[in-house]
Order: structure tokens, then C-alpha cells, then sequence
């Protein structure tokens, strides 16, 4: 079985990577309205509803590197920068693979543990669609 | 941060060894540092000790993090007497941590945190009645 380093997998807004990170997920949801009618034999039944998707990242804060910064996601976030293309990827350097959509910067927390070394957590919400690159 | 993997152990001997070469001043005398002992060292001494740690970082690139001793060495009495040993303990303290978020200059290195962990005072008696106090200092460190 084929198994991916998860430091291969990074997340590229525009064409720029986000840089600093040692974390990101991926979050896909559906939404499951119930569905259960008397006639449902006491069985919970559901329609598939709305979908949605949000991207979830984590790293240790610098302010200085050529992609995309702690400093200019928060930018984003302050100026409500419209979407950007996303991508959550197996291929830093193309973006050829994993999956894309058009996202927003949802929020960025900066945290300043004594003696430690600076971090940063955020996410991005999808607005729309998320596909399989192909 | 360094893209690829490195030891960065002799460039944290080097700038624990830059601060406190020359430095390290008690009762008017000027307390020998080593990087390693050497055969007939001082009888009382300051001897940068194990470094040890592992690497961190994030996806594109590595942080080291660890612990670096710092030894004061007191071979000078033939009695388990701390005070002068640490009396120098003191001394080096001041110079590595002189306010709560200084580090030094490591090479090329950036020195993220240096932060003091722990002591462990060792007292060891030998057959001819000379004693070794050491005081076994150990900071954390985090260096990219």
C-alpha cells in the first residue's frame, strides 16, 4: 500500500505556497437533513444536503519568506480580500495533484508561548465547489 | 530556517563558549571555560557539556530543539563545599540569561529560545579525599 509523507502535502493559494506550516487538513462535510417519516419502520433515514469544505492549517510564525505569510494571510483577513484559488496538494512545487476550489481566509490566530517558538493557526472556508485536480 | 538537515550541536558550543570565554569572573579571578577538558585542566573549571536534541520545523523547513549543559566544575577543596562552585553557577547564569528573552549569537545560526531547565548538583569523593563538586546546568534551546 502506497502511503504520502504528510510534509509532501501543502496548501497553494493563487500560485503562491502558504509558507511555515507543519500542519493542514482538509475538511469535506455534508449536511444529512432528516428524513424520517412514520413510515420509516422506526429507522432514522436522511437526504443528502448541503456540502462544504474548509481547510485548516497550523504552523510556527515567521514574518519573512517568498509565498504566502502569516502576515499576509491577516492582511487578507483584515482587507476582506475576495477568493483565491486553493489547492490542498501532494506537489508544492505545481500543485498537480489533490484537490482545489475557491476559498476565503477565515480567521488567523498568532500565539506567543514563553520560551517557546512563536505559532500560528488559521483556516479557509470554501466558497463553492471543491474538485479533484485532474 | 535551514532546508536541509544539519548538526547544529558545535555551533551552540561555539556561541555558549563566545559568551562565557573570558568572561566568567569570580572573586576577581577569571574562571578557565572548555569545550572539552584537557589533560591537566584548571581545579576549577567551566566545561560546556552534552548536547542533546532532535530536530522540529515545519514542511519546508527544520528547527532543532534539545538540551546543552553548562558544568561547573570545583576540584579546589577537599570538602563538599558548594560555595564557590555556586558562586560561578551565578556568574555563567548572568551572562547567558541576562534578561528573560536574550539569546547569543550562534555562528550563522538564529538562536530562537535559551531558556534555563534544571540543575543537578553531583559531588563525587575520591580515594585520595579530593572532591569534585559539579554543578550540572541545563538549558533548553530551540536554533534554526
Amino acid at each position: 500500500m502506497a502511503k504520502i509523507n504528510g510534509t509532501l502535502m501543502c496548501i497553494i493559494s493563487g500560485s503562491d505556497k502558504l509558507l511555515h506550516i507543519d500542519n493542514c487538513t482538509l475538511n469535506v462535510n455534508v449536511n444529512l437533513p432528516d428524513a424520517s417519516t412514520k413510515e420509516s419502520s422506526g429507522w432514522a433515514e436522511h437526504i443528502n444536503g448541503q456540502r462544504d469544505w474548509e481547510i485548516t492549517f497550523d504552523g510556527k510564525y515567521d514574518e519573512t519568506g517568498t509565498g504566502i505569510t502569516p502576515d499576509e494571510i491577516l492582511a487578507a483577513i483584515i482587507a476582506r480580500s475576495a477568493d483565491t484559488a486553493m489547492k490542498f496538494t501532494t506537489d508544492g512545487a505545481t500543485g498537480a495533484a489533490g484537490w482545489t476550489g475557491n476559498g476565503t481566509y477565515r480567521n488567523l490566530s498568532l500565539a506567543a508561548n514563553m520560551e517557546t517558538p512563536a505559532t500560528f493557526s488559521g483556516s479557509i472556508k470554501g466558497n463553492g465547489a471543491l474538485a479533484a485536480i485532474a | 530556517m535551514s532546508t536541509a538537515s544539519v548538526d547544529i550541536s558545535y555551533d551552540l558550543i561555539d556561541g555558549i563558549y563566545d559568551v562565557l570565554y573570558g568572561n566568567v569572573i569570580y572573586e576577581l579571578e577569571t574562571i578557565p571555560v572548555y569545550k572539552s577538558v584537557p589533560k591537566t585542566p584548571a581545579s576549577v573549571y567551566v566545561l560546556i557539556g552534552e548536547v542533546l536534541g532532535s530536530e522540529d520545523g515545519t514542511k519546508d523547513g527544520f528547527l532543532y530543539f534539545g538540551t546543552v549543559q553548562v558544568i561547573v566544575v570545583d576540584e579546589s577543596a577537599h570538602c563538599a563545599d558548594r560555595k564557590q562552585s555556586q558562586g560561578i553557577l551565578g556568574v555563567v547564569r548572568g551572562l547567558l540569561k541576562a534578561t528573560k528573552p536574550v539569546t547569543f549569537t550562534c555562528g550563522s545560526r538564529t538562536l530562537v529560545v535559551f531558556s534555563h531547565e534544571s540543575l543537578v548538583p553531583v559531588t563525587e569523593y575520591a580515594d585520595n579525599s579530593v572532591i569534585r563538586n559539579r554543578l550540572i546546568d541545563i538549558y533548553n534551546y530551540v536554533l534554526e
